[in-house]
């Protein structure tokens, strides 16, 4: 199958214009309220909170922890947008439609995924400004740009993890329970609320293997500043991770869609 | 034919009934109950590994039941704040508005049934606390803790009720129950001391049940008497109850006036 320049301009339209109707259409939190309420509220107020849970306790220097719930707060936006993305086609009907047209599937959901990318980023960036405002947050000038490159990587694997979930909504209702017990994972697995160190090694292995872990590790190495070497190497693990769940997601948008045609339905529960 | 009930027991029948249907309503999605069941499993297993970390392992019963609380809220808030919401989708809160039952004692149960699984939410955090951190509450403080969660509960409820009235005229609660949920644990002193406050912040604080709750619970755990923050708890849950009743009759009156309840 060829692909010339005509497809190109085609997809790069798709990826552009098509996510950016997806995303006004799909995501329920575009609304001013609940994009303020959801997406920039809850992300600072969740910070907030734990920052002061670290001081009563008497944690010494709150700054690395706040890094890491800033990274932390941007969870709703790229699970919960990424399974919007997807699994509110079936609520608006357009589930059908969708998996009819012609266009190429990675185009198509990769479409879906880039505005929740650009969403997530944003959110990192708000609460970290929030952080600093509020907290007295300071990153080193010189460690800003990795640690804007550890969360651009954060953003783009766990989008790629909402992503994946929303590809359940293919053939199950209620993903969006899903959705919110991955949130409720990813405050004990990430890191960001409680140092690795006084966790057990079992959730700190499934953390390595989860969105976030090693982005919220890069930022905070950055920032303390330790050698390029050490936030370098985990933002490179981050990005494998999304690249992972990335690949995963496609295969079971692929192999859901193929069942959803062979089964005559776009249903299995 | 058995003679009526008194307007009293009638009441009281008509709750419990409306608690009853709305708790199997509410486990019919057993996904649902796990995370509402979970969550404060969660913020246990992060509070107690904090707290062991920052040296203060003594105190994971407490946390254990901080998490329980912050359990219950999330129910009171989730469910309440949007059982308004559902009605209206369903098609049932003109319904309910119309039934010849005083509003407040219609709605009383869309609180009270996820304040009953908030609660149930508690007792496990604190199972689970039990059994991975061998915290647990000492056996002679069992019963005066309990009646501390029920005071509690109570308290939260309070809060669910402002919010269950005042939603029936909300489109979009759901923006409201996302910006308030953690401000709250905050300003009730679950797991974050008042004294960290600011002033003001206090000052807030001290209008909302939930931070007298939450001290109850906490002198509970910690052995202190319990008496007054319980009274100050009863005291500022009663006007809640009494502004809520208030409430009510405005939005009874607007959504009567307007005939527009089913768009809010």
């Amino acid at each position: 199958m060829s692909f010339d320049g005509t497809d190109i301009v085609r997809s790069i339209r798709m990826l552009v214009v098509g996510g950016l109707i997806s995303y006004r259409a799909l995501f329920q939190w575009t609304r001013p309220a609940s994009f303020v309420a959801s997406l920039m509220v809850m992300p600072v107020m969740q910070m907030v909170f734990f920052v002061l849970v670290g001081r009563a306790i008497g944690v010494a220097d709150d700054t690395l922890r706040a890094l890491g719930l800033a990274i932390l707060g941007a969870t709703g936006a790229c699970i919960m947008g990424g399974t919007m993305a997807i699994a509110n086609e079936r609520i608006y009907g357009t589930l059908g439609p969708v998996l009819l047209s012609t266009c190429r599937r990675g185009v198509l959901w990769a479409s879906r995924a880039v505005p929740y990318v650009v969403n997530a980023f944003a959110v990192m960036v708000f609460t970290l400004i929030c952080a600093r405002l509020l907290l007295g947050l300071r990153i080193p000038v010189g460690a800003l740009v990795p640690v804007l490159v550890a969360m651009a990587a954060g953003s783009l694997s766990c989008t790629a993890f909402g992503i994946g979930i929303g590809a359940l909504g293919l053939r199950f209702r209620n993903v969006n329970d899903v959705a919110n017990l991955a949130l409720m994972v990813f405050v004990v697995t990430s890191g960001a609320v409680v140092p690795p160190r006084a966790m057990p090694d079992w959730i700190n292995t499934v953390g390595a293997f989860l969105p976030l872990t090693h982005a919220i590790r890069a930022a905070r190495a950055a920032a303390s500043g330790q050698a390029w070497v050490t936030f370098g190497g985990e933002i490179l693990a981050e990005l494998a991770v999304g690249v992972g769940y990335g690949v995963l997601a496609l295969v079971m948008l692929r192999v859901f869609e193929a069942r959803s045609r062979n089964g005559l339905s776009l249903d299995a529960a | 034919m058995s003679a009526p009930l008194s307007r009293t027991r009638w009441s009281i029948r008509l709750v419990l009934v409306g608690v009853r249907t709305h708790l199997l309503f509410l486990a019919e999605s057993r996904i649902s109950i796990a995370i509402l069941l979970g969550t404060p499993v969660v913020y246990a297993l992060v509070g107690a590994y904090l707290y062991r970390d920052g040296g203060r392992g003594n105190d994971v019963v407490a946390v254990g039941a901080a998490a329980g609380i912050i359990g219950i809220w999330s129910a009171v808030l989730s469910n309440s704040g949007t059982a308004v919401h559902r009605q209206r989708w369903m098609g049932t809160l003109e319904l309910m508005m119309v039934s010849p039952a005083p509003l407040l004692l219609v709605l009383a149960p869309l609180v009270l049934a996820p304040t009953v699984l908030g609660v149930g939410s508690l007792a496990v955090a604190l199972a689970f606390t039990g059994l991975v951190f061998h915290a647990t509450v000492p056996v002679a403080a069992l019963l005066p803790f309990v009646l501390s969660v029920l005071v509690c509960a109570v308290a939260i409820a309070t809060m669910g009720l402002i919010m269950a009235v005042t939603f029936v005229l909300f489109r979009n609660p759901y923006a409201v129950v996302n910006a308030i949920e953690i401000p709250v644990w905050i300003l009730s002193g679950m797991m974050v001391p008042l004294g960290l406050l600011p002033g003001w912040a206090q000052s807030v604080a001290a209008v909302l049940p939930s931070r007298w709750g939450v001290e109850v619970v906490n002198d509970s755990v910690s052995g202190s008497p319990v008496l007054a923050a319980t009274l100050i708890a009863i005291a500022v849950a009663v006007l809640y109850v009494l502004a809520a009743a208030f409430i009510i009759r405005y939005v009874a009156r607007r959504a009567r006036a307007q005939g527009s309840l089913h768009l809010a």
